[in-house]
């Protein structure tokens, strides 16, 4: 009795371990072929005389007189032993799609989300070695990297050049925004061996490319809901986001027209200045650099906007300011006939405060300007732009980043920072995409 | 005659209501393609196994035993056949625009599912056992959401669920052992749509953001039961991971009708979601002719799950879990129009903590069921109810299970 009981127990063991084995061995080796298999190129001839159509490979296609197979590792070491000569593609072609496929077919369209974002910055550093360089200049909430592409004769080295910042996306709905400042990066790049004015501005600065300054809040616009606007802080109310374009520290929270106290506010400003991970990225990105002119772009009403936002009284430098952003407005017109108006923040759309270009400006005096890019109003597209409109909204900004880079070079700073007039009262801004309170939910 | 067409009418009838119907229990995980209840969703357990803890992979009342251990095939009658229904209702606090920065709510909205499990057959002939069974395991609706006012309107509907086609095989082998192979494929769709209107009397502008996604996958579970004698038998049960690929199509709309505007981004990709290897035991001790136990465990290898969508990769920091679970039944003999009837009673708790890490949540639950086996019929009904602990939102979640077996052959 005591032996078949053993027997029994032995031959369940053999059994289960048989039975495991067997299990995990066909899933690795299913995951092996699905995990490993490679792209491979065989020359046409090769393939016909080793009759390699008749045992069963994926064929790909045919291209440049080879033909490309999907092999498993264990077919790749049949090609070997068939002595068939065979090159490896799957990194080029791996590489070659990564290029065709960022910033385009996602759930945003030829528009870009973080990934692709980060994926097609890093290819630029990759393909310009030297002229770009990729910086981690801050994390987000939600662990996102805040990436700077960083453009200079030696990018890689700080060479204390004048500086520019061009910078997008902290709204996150405003995905155009994302676009002007990243093609500006790989028109600088693709130009450099062709333009010697490219050139020129490259060499003798930095330009500084943060598309996205607000990348969790891009991936819910994209993923969830596709007007919201702020990050993605989990406030102690139960809402969420702070307006990062609110949080910087100049007149931070100032009054409550110019931003809001209230977390549910699409135009809340946060706990304290710079509480914000994004914020603070592009305030120590600032630090120790000697950055001469900004743009921080936004959309939409076609409007170019310099300091101060906080105030209708005009900044000390508001002539000059007034001047670029009319030279500014001039050059966009100057490419397809857009009008961009041009003012003082306060006055021209309405009163902000802790906003980035108030607080880049009143930092050291640096021309500072937002650009709301199109469209004009919310008939031709609010936050939306037509894929096909993003490169001809790039190539019109395009003429004023130049003339602002170059503005930058030949204009240092005044030593002493501009002086802070004193606070007055505006109207306050109206804004659309209000968080709703409900007790019940319909159920289907 | 009768009783060739008999299963055979029932498989059909089964086959042709299975819908997307919840078969999960708890509710408060929130990425879109979360199965509504839980995540840790492994065969279609029938109502007999809902009452006693979710216990499943030692014993056997239905080919619905074949999803989680096809082994168990083999204690089934030579020939019969089951269909299974649930009504689930939960609460959850956080998907979608929902407590996530866009609508809030005053308090955790409810949802409630109900149709058809799923169905099936199950023959045994000699040392050899087969099943086929259809079932909706996983279902990926939400509350829909209607909000607004004056001039303003939101609404948000996710509706959605994952279908098993599966074929089981079982053979006795020597020793008290017996082995079992299954295999299913799972077909399904996740539909969601946000649209947001704001009117002022000028000009309406609509905004719509459609989307719609395909899954279908092969996946492979096995499964070994030992008959220990004096009513014991153990049970070991696992899944291999599989894949559910699909196609994604998106569509974001802006219309403002009164100018003319109507700008469309459309999309289109494959997405694939890398479903986790599943690792069960379980024992069951028919302790006399009337009181039986059975407890499992079920591992998830949660930690490896990863999500393509829309050529993406979507980050997914899961946990592995083990959920558990037990349960005890009586069968009381109750003669019935003077034909010998048993009312079965059943009573179980389970365990069931979720992979999420963002929210270490987890959900006791307690079970009980009833019925009634009158000759070759039996009908059995359980519930489950749990509260959630770990979010601090106590999200309850309940669900009543109704399936009815015919033996045609003992």
């Amino acid at each position: 009795m005591r032996d078949a009981a053993w027997r029994s127990m032995r031959a369940a063991a053999l059994v289960a371990v048989v039975a495991c084995a067997c299990a995990a061995g066909v899933w690795t080796v299913l995951e092996a072929a699905e995990e490993a298999n490679e792209i491979v190129s065989v020359a046409k001839r090769d393939f016909a005389a080793a009759g390699l159509g008749r045992r069963g490979l994926d064929a790909l296609m045919e291209k440049d007189g080879r033909v490309h197979l999907v092999v498993s590792p264990g077919e790749m070491a049949a090609l070997a032993a068939l002595r068939v000569p065979y090159a490896v593609e799957t990194p080029r072609l791996v590489q070659a799609a990564s290029r065709a496929l960022s910033a385009g077919g996602g759930l945003n369209g030829a528009y870009h989300s973080s990934f692709e974002l980060a994926t097609d910055l890093r290819i630029l550093e990759r393909d310009h070695p030297g002229l770009a360089s990729v910086r981690e200049i801050g994390e987000t909430l939600e662990k996102r990297k805040i990436l700077a592409l960083k453009i200079s004769d030696n990018a890689a080295a700080d060479e204390g050049e004048p500086a520019v910042l061009f910078v997008g996306g902290h709204h996150a709905r405003e995905w155009i925004s994302v676009e002007v400042p990243y093609l500006f990066g790989k028109y600088l790049l693709e130009q450099y061996g062709r333009s010697q004015e490219v050139r020129d501005l490259v060499d003798a600065s930095e330009i500084w490319i943060v598309p996205s300054a607000n990348p969790d809040g891009l991936e819910y616009s994209i993923h969830v809901y596709r007007y919201w606007r702020k990050n993605r802080r989990a406030n102690v109310d139960g809402t969420f986001g702070v307006d990062i374009n609110r949080n910087y520290g100049l007149a931070w929270g100032l009054d409550d027209l110019g931003s809001s106290g209230r977390p549910g506010s699409d135009v809340y400003r946060g706990t304290a200045p710079f509480s914000e991970p994004e914020t603070a990225a592009i305030r120590d990105l600032f630090a120790g650099r000697d950055f001469r002119a900004m743009i921080s772009f936004h959309s939409f009403a076609q409007v170019i906007l310099y300091p101060w936002g906080y105030t209708t009284a005009p900044a000390a430098a508001a002539a000059r300011l007034d001047t670029i952003a009319a030279d500014m407005s001039g050059l966009i017109a100057e490419v397809r006939g857009s009008v961009y108006t041009y003012g003082q923040a306060s006055r021209h759309l309405y009163v902000t405060n802790g906003d980035t270009v108030d607080w880049a400006y009143g930092l050291a005096g640096a021309p500072s300007f937002t650009i709301e890019l199109p469209p004009v109003d919310i008939d031709h597209g609010g936050f939306f732009n037509d894929e096909a409109a993003i490169g001809a909204i790039f190539e019109e900004n395009l003429p004023a980043m130049l003339y602002l880079t170059r503005y930058a070079l030949d204009h240092p700073l005044p030593v002493r920072p501009p002086i802070r007039p004193p606070r007055d009262r505006a109207r306050s801004s109206a804004q659309w995409g209000r968080t709703s309170a409900i007790s019940t939910l319909s159920i289907r | 005659m009768k009783r060739t067409l008999m299963p055979i009418a029932v498989l059909a009838g089964a086959l042709l209501l299975a819908g997307p119907a919840s078969a999960q229990l708890v509710l408060g995980q929130y990425e879109d393609e979360a199965p509504l209840g839980t995540w840790n969703v492994f065969g279609a357990p029938s109502a007999q196994a809902v009452g006693m803890g979710g216990a499943q992979f030692a014993r056997a009342s239905d080919a619905a035993a074949s999803l989680a251990n096809p082994a168990l095939l083999l204690t089934l009658p030579q020939l019969s056949a089951f269909v299974s229904g649930s009504y689930a209702i939960a609460s959850l606090f956080r998907f979608s625009l929902v407590n996530t920065g866009v609508v809030q709510s005053t308090g955790n909205p409810t949802a409630a599912v109900y149709g058809i499990d799923g169905g099936g057959l199950a023959v045994r002939r000699g040392d050899w056992a087969f099943a086929v069974v259809a079932a909706a395991p996983e279902s990926y609706g939400r509350p829909s959401i209607a909000v607004g006012s004056a001039g303003y309107e939101l609404s948000f509907e996710q509706t959605g669920g994952l279908r098993l086609w599966h074929a089981g095989v079982a053979r006795r082998l020597p020793a008290g052992l017996s082995l079992g192979l299954g295999v299913s494929y799972a077909a399904g769709r996740l539909d969601r749509t946000t649209v947001e209107r704001a009117a002022d009397g000028v000009r309406t502008v609509t905004i719509t953001d459609d989307r719609h996604e395909t899954y279908r996958g092969l996946a492979f579970n096995g499964g070994l039961t030992w008959s220990a004698g004096k009513g014991l038998t153990a049970g070991l049960a696992l899944r291999a991971p599989f894949t559910k690929k699909g196609t994604g199509r998106s569509l974001l709309r802006y219309q403002v009708p009164e100018a003319g505007t109507d700008i469309r981004i459309d999309a289109e990709a494959g997405n694939a979601y890398r479903q986790p290897w599943i690792v069960g035991a379980g024992l069951s001790w028919k302790l006399s002719g009337a009181w039986v136990l059975a407890a499992d465990a079920a591992w998830f290898g949660w930690s490896r799950y990863s999500v393509a969508y829309f050529g993406e990769p979507l980050a997914r920091t899961f946990r592995d879990i083990v959920r558990t679970g037990a349960g005890v039944e009586y069968l009381a003999p109750a003669p019935m129009f003077g034909r010998s009837a048993r009312i079965p009673f059943r009573l179980g708790f389970s365990f069931d903590p979720q992979p999420v890490t963002s929210v270490r949540s987890s959900y006791p639950a307690l079970t009980f069921g009833t019925g009634l086996a009158l000759r070759a019929l039996a009908v059995d009904i359980s519930g489950a109810f749990g509260r959630e602990r770990g979010s601090g939102r106590s999200l309850k979640s309940g669900r009543i299970v109704l399936t009815v077996r015919y033996i045609f052959q003992e």
